[in-house]
């Protein structure tokens, strides 16, 4: 069952879960190009959780998109483990996304005509694999929504839905987790949830997490947090808590 | 608003294409087919061989209860009603005219007595009057003291030309030839009647009193006397009107439907433009005003355009008309203003109505439209959908019942394309319950098929029903309808070809060109050695009776010698050797329908809407062959336009030497021929000519606008679902993968569309086939079908793949950022 996701397992023993080299990314061309990121590096450690911040339009989220290899940079390199993905043809990125990287979008992004488990399955079946029922399970069970498998997306409420996409993200067993805002679309309460359920991922079950987010609330479940600015690295802090990223935030805000 | 509606509507022209092509093409048709019935109406025929009587006066060529059924023969009136009226106050003379067929040299003309030549007034220019039965006068320049052959309703014989006659002013409708009025009477066959009566005026004519002398006899006076000399126009009419109402309003109708579903989606997608409108303080009403405006332009920018290649239609169509006979020589149309401002009009009036739905609903849109997935309908049915196709459902079944039972080819034909009607828009409403059973039938074998396309596929069409229906209607429609009307012509066809075939057991077939044959023909046929038997079978209707209240019967006078000797028309009761007197054979369902069987007396409307009574004496089972009853030629002697003969069938032991013989009775009557059998087999009536060549204009014509419907619908729901493949991809599926999914959906959409099309035209076309053959096999020429199945299934095939490689070309990041 798992044959194919033990091979990737086995050649990515690396230090770093996700490098990123001296990355720039150019959108648009002479006059209008605008520069998203201007020459950034970053190393993410297994098994940690990080959160980018920073004003709008600091590059956060093309940062992201790069490093999920959904987006190509304009120089620089990105690796996943010791793989090279600028050097991956768009089908090769296609299939080690679809196996190695999880992602969650702000706007959950569920398939609107399959259930709950027929969403979670998905990249397994996209895979070619055939979703074992006890797998699907598990993995509803431990996003809390293992009563609701039957259920359409239109039928849950917000929370519930960005849990179907996180395990969604997690039925491959990706080294990385990619998370877009995901408590965007979320009140406080449920937001929290999700929030916890991300940082239990990394504690319990050493997943690496990457969330991008304007909530410095949210950051403060991070390890660590990476601050941008035009494009730009302004900054790190470990163990953070809410106020010290809010001021931080402040100050480059300003 | 009307501002910001063109700034609108030229930003998106892209999104208005499927609507501006549907006005486009209805305003092309609009165009064509009201230039016909302008041209209908408006042909009044010219008054020209009764231009110098002050009034004509004829017998009702329009009975039934409406005076809507137009006679086929003509109706005369009684030649003592000349007296009559000569005697009535203003009245100088009322002379009685009749008109023959007749060829005189090489000039096919009509004969007239020579008193008649004063209604025109036609003058003598040299000679005299004709004085014998052996002289003529020419209406055209001729040489006086020439002798020339005549052909008429007798062998042709030699007269002499003694004088030449000039109207008054132009006749280009036809050439007459003068006779002596007693010569004229003989030759028509019909004393004592004649075929009008036109009244020269004195002082103080009235024709209010004109009127009530004549009693139940028609008065024509003005431009209306063109009538009395055309009557076959009123048969035009009837004929020529409901089509032309029938094609302008179904093009007018299906526009209605592309239209309305163009806009429809066209404004679903704006959903978010318009709630932004809506939360910057645009009222509701100036959200309808907005759209009622785009559609108006979209309309009249459409419909304009359609309008010059509308007329160019029109004149093709109306030449068409007067070539295949179904419209007379002197139908002329033209490009009036009338049908393009019609055209235009109804362009606007039908786009305002089809976004009359559409525009409620985007003025409903909430200023807070939320963001998010668009949902998956909650409901398979919504209650209108459920009362529209149950009353859809239930109009169809009588009409089926009808269609069964029924054993003309025309009611069977038109029933069955209701019933084709009925279905198709049942399909329309309750196409999501279609669409779920097909989903749960499909899905377990398209997921072992295709574990990834195919699963995701037949999941799509289980949860979006309701996409999947309205993406298949188009498709359905097309199939079903083309089906239908095409293949029930065909069916038709077939089905007569066949019964003609097996009906005809003679060797030879003498035909005449022109109006017919001389019934002299007859004789000299049964004298020409090697002859067995001739049996002469002669087109005619009969009037509405005999259980037909609306309609006139197509029928045969069929005058034979020994019976029915060269025919097997499977008598199943009596015999058609006693065809003669006052003597009628039905065929069995005509004769159901008039409960008669033989022996019986039953009453009869003739042609020419004398009401009479004949005896039935044989029933037979092959009406579709040569019409519903048989007419013994004494019973309509004088009853019907012309004394001429349609075809003689000859039973012959030596087909080969006898055909000779008879060839060389052509130097007696000009024009005719002898040839086999097959010929008379596949001869047909204006009526079946008619429905053969329209079948197919028809066709075309739903192809045009359902292949709009197809294409927009398509590319609108693959455009919308970006967002959806872009998803796909961004969780791991490949390009590839997405293609499978999106070439398994319109597999599914298409095999739909197909199987369900299919299915109506079954219905509609099996019980069809079982009134008229006794068989379910209704005849489907394979290329036609194929045509119709490989081309919908195209058509949908390249407007669902096109969006959706367009789709992938665009970076799943970007297609997803788009709409954030």
């Amino acid at each position: 069952m798992f044959t194919s996701t033990l091979r990737t397992r086995k050649a990515a023993p690396s230090a770093t879960a996700v490098t990123l080299r001296d990355v720039r990314k150019v959108h648009g061309r002479g006059e209008g190009a605008v520069v998203a990121l201007d020459g950034v590096s970053a190393q993410l450690a297994p098994g940690s959780f990080t959160a980018v911040m920073g004003p709008s339009g600091s590059g956060k989220s093309t940062l992201l998109n790069v490093a999920a290899g959904l987006d190509r940079p304009t120089s620089g390199t990105v690796s996943l483990g010791d793989i090279d993905l600028t050097r991956l043809s768009e089908r090769r990125l296609t299939l080690l996304r679809r196996e190695r990287i999880g992602f969650v979008f702000q706007a959950f992004n569920l398939l609107p005509s399959l259930t709950v488990a027929q969403n979670i399955a998905l990249p397994l079946r996209l895979d070619g694999r055939r979703p074992r029922r006890s797998t699907v399970r598990e993995i509803a069970a431990r996003v809390g929504l293992d009563k609701r498998l039957r259920n359409r997306p239109s039928q849950l409420s917000g929370g519930q839905q960005q849990r179907v996409a996180i395990a969604r993200a997690l039925i491959t067993r990706p080294e990385v987790v990619f998370a877009d805002e995901p408590t965007g679309a979320l009140d406080t309460h449920t937001g929290r949830d999700v929030l916890e359920l991300l940082r239990e991922l990394v504690d319990e079950d050493r997943h690496t997490v990457v969330m991008v987010t304007h909530d410095p609330v949210a950051a403060a479940y991070a390890d660590q947090v990476v601050m941008l600015a035009d494009g730009r690295l302004a900054g790190t802090l470990d163990a953070p808590t809410v106020d010290e990223v809010a001021e931080h935030l402040a100050h480059l805000g300003s | 608003m009307l501002r910001l509606a063109i700034t609108s509507a030229r930003g998106r022209l892209g999104t208005f294409t499927g609507a501006l092509v549907a006005l486009f093409t209805a305003s092309v048709l609009a165009m064509a087919w009201g230039m016909q019935l302008e041209a209908i109406l408006r042909t009044q025929p010219p008054v020209e061989r009764y231009a110098g009587a002050a009034a004509v006066v004829t017998g009702q060529q329009t009975v039934g209860s409406d005076h809507d059924v137009p006679l086929s023969e003509r109706a005369r009136v009684s030649s003592a009603l000349a007296t009559r009226l000569a005697a009535v106050p203003g009245v100088r003379a009322a002379i009685g005219d009749v008109s023959v067929p007749a060829r005189l040299g090489n000039r096919t003309a009509v004969a007239h007595g020579w008193s008649s030549a004063a209604l025109t007034p036609y003058v003598l220019s040299a000679g005299r009057a004709p004085a014998g039965p052996d002289e003529v006068v020419t209406g055209y320049p001729a040489a006086v003291g020439s002798k020339l052959p005549l052909a008429s309703t007798e062998p042709t014989r030699s007269v002499t030309v003694v004088g030449v006659a000039r109207p008054s002013h132009r006749i280009s409708q036809q050439q007459a030839i003068f006779v002596t009025d007693p010569e004229a009477a003989r030759l028509a066959g019909h004393p004592g009647r004649v075929d009008a009566i036109g009244v020269l005026a004195a002082p103080g004519f009235d024709a209010s009193r004109l009127r009530s002398a004549a009693g139940g006899a028609q008065v024509f006076t003005g431009h209306a006397r063109g009538g009395a000399e055309y009557p076959e126009l009123q048969q035009t009419r009837t004929i020529l009107i409901p089509v032309t109402a029938a094609f302008a309003g179904l093009a007018l109708f299906i526009a209605m439907f592309v239209v309305a579903s163009t806009m429809g989606l066209s404004i679903q997608q704006r959903e978010r433009e318009i709630a932004l409108l809506r939360a910057v303080a645009a009222t509701p009403g100036q959200i309808r005003r907005m759209i009622a405006w785009e559609a108006t332009i979209v309309a009249l920018v459409g419909s304009a355009a359609g309008i010059w290649p509308g007329a160019a239609l029109g004149y093709a169509l109306g030449h068409a008309l007067v070539r295949h006979g179904i419209a007379p020589d002197n139908f002329v149309v033209t490009a009036d203003w009338m049908p393009a401002a019609g055209a235009v009009l109804a362009g606007v009036v039908t786009a305002l109505l089809a976004v009359l739905g559409a525009s409620r609903r985007a003025s409903r849109v909430p200023p807070t439209l939320a963001l998010g997935d668009a949902a998956v309908e909650p409901r398979l049915l919504g209650p209108g959908r459920l009362i529209g196709g149950l009353l859809a459902l239930a109009g169809a079944v009588p009409l089926f019942v009808v269609s069964t039972t029924t054993g003309t080819p025309e009611t069977a034909a038109a029933t069955s394309e209701m019933t084709a009607i009925c279905l198709v828009l049942a399909v329309g409403f309750l196409g999501p319950v279609v669409a779920h059973a097909a989903a749960r039938v499909l899905a377990p074998a398209l997921a072992a098929v295709s574990p990834v396309g195919g699963f995701l596929a037949s999941a799509n069409l289980a949860a979006a029903t309701r996409r999947f229906s309205s993406a298949s209607t188009p498709i359905v429609l097309t199939v079903a309808m083309s089906c239908t009307l095409l293949f029930s012509t065909t069916t038709i066809d077939h089905a007569s070809t066949k019964q003609r075939e097996a009906a005809i057991t003679s060797q030879l077939a003498i035909t005449g060109g022109g109006p017919g044959l001389p019934a002299a023909v007859l004789a000299d046929a049964r004298a020409t050695p090697g002859v067995r038997s001739a049996v002469a079978m002669t087109s005619t209707t009969l009037g509405p009776s005999l259980g037909a209240s609306d309609d006139t019967i197509p029928a045969q006078v069929l005058d034979g010698d020994r019976g029915d000797a060269g025919l097997d028309l499977d008598v199943t009761a009596g015999s058609l050797t006693g065809l003669h007197g006052n003597a009628i054979a039905l065929g069995r369902h005509r004769a159901a329908a008039a409960h008669a069987h033989v022996g019986q007396r039953v009453p009869v409307t003739l042609g020419d809407g004398t009401h009479t009574n004949a005896t039935v004496v044989a029933i037979y089972n092959r009406d579709l062959a040569f019409g519903e009853a048989l007419l013994a030629p004494e019973l309509v002697a004088g009853h019907r336009t012309t004394p001429l003969i349609g075809a003689i069938l000859i039973q012959t032991d030596r087909p080969a030497a006898t055909a000779r013989r008879l060839a060389a009775l052509g130097s007696r009557y000009p024009g005719l021929a002898v040839s086999d059998r097959a010929s008379l087999a596949t001869a047909t009536d204006a009526d079946r000519e008619m429905n053969r060549w329209l079948g197919p204009i028809f066709v075309a014509m739903i192809f045009a606008f359902t292949s709009i419907a197809v294409i927009n619908t398509l590319t609108m729901i693959a455009l919308r679902r970006g967002r959806e493949l872009a998803l796909l991809r961004l969780v791991g599926g490949t390009a590839r993968q997405v293609r499978s999914m999106a070439r398994w959906e319109a597999v599914l959409i298409i095999a739909m569309g197909l199987g369900v099309g299919l299915a109506i035209a079954a219905t509609a076309l099996l019980p069809l086939s079982h009134a008229l053959t006794g068989g379910l096999r209704p005849y489907v020429p394979a290329r036609p079908l194929a045509a119709i199945l490989g081309i919908s299934a195209l058509l949908a095939l390249v407007a669902l793949a096109l969006p959706t490689r367009r789709a992938l070309r665009t970076r799943p990041i970007e297609a997803i950022g788009v709409r954030e």
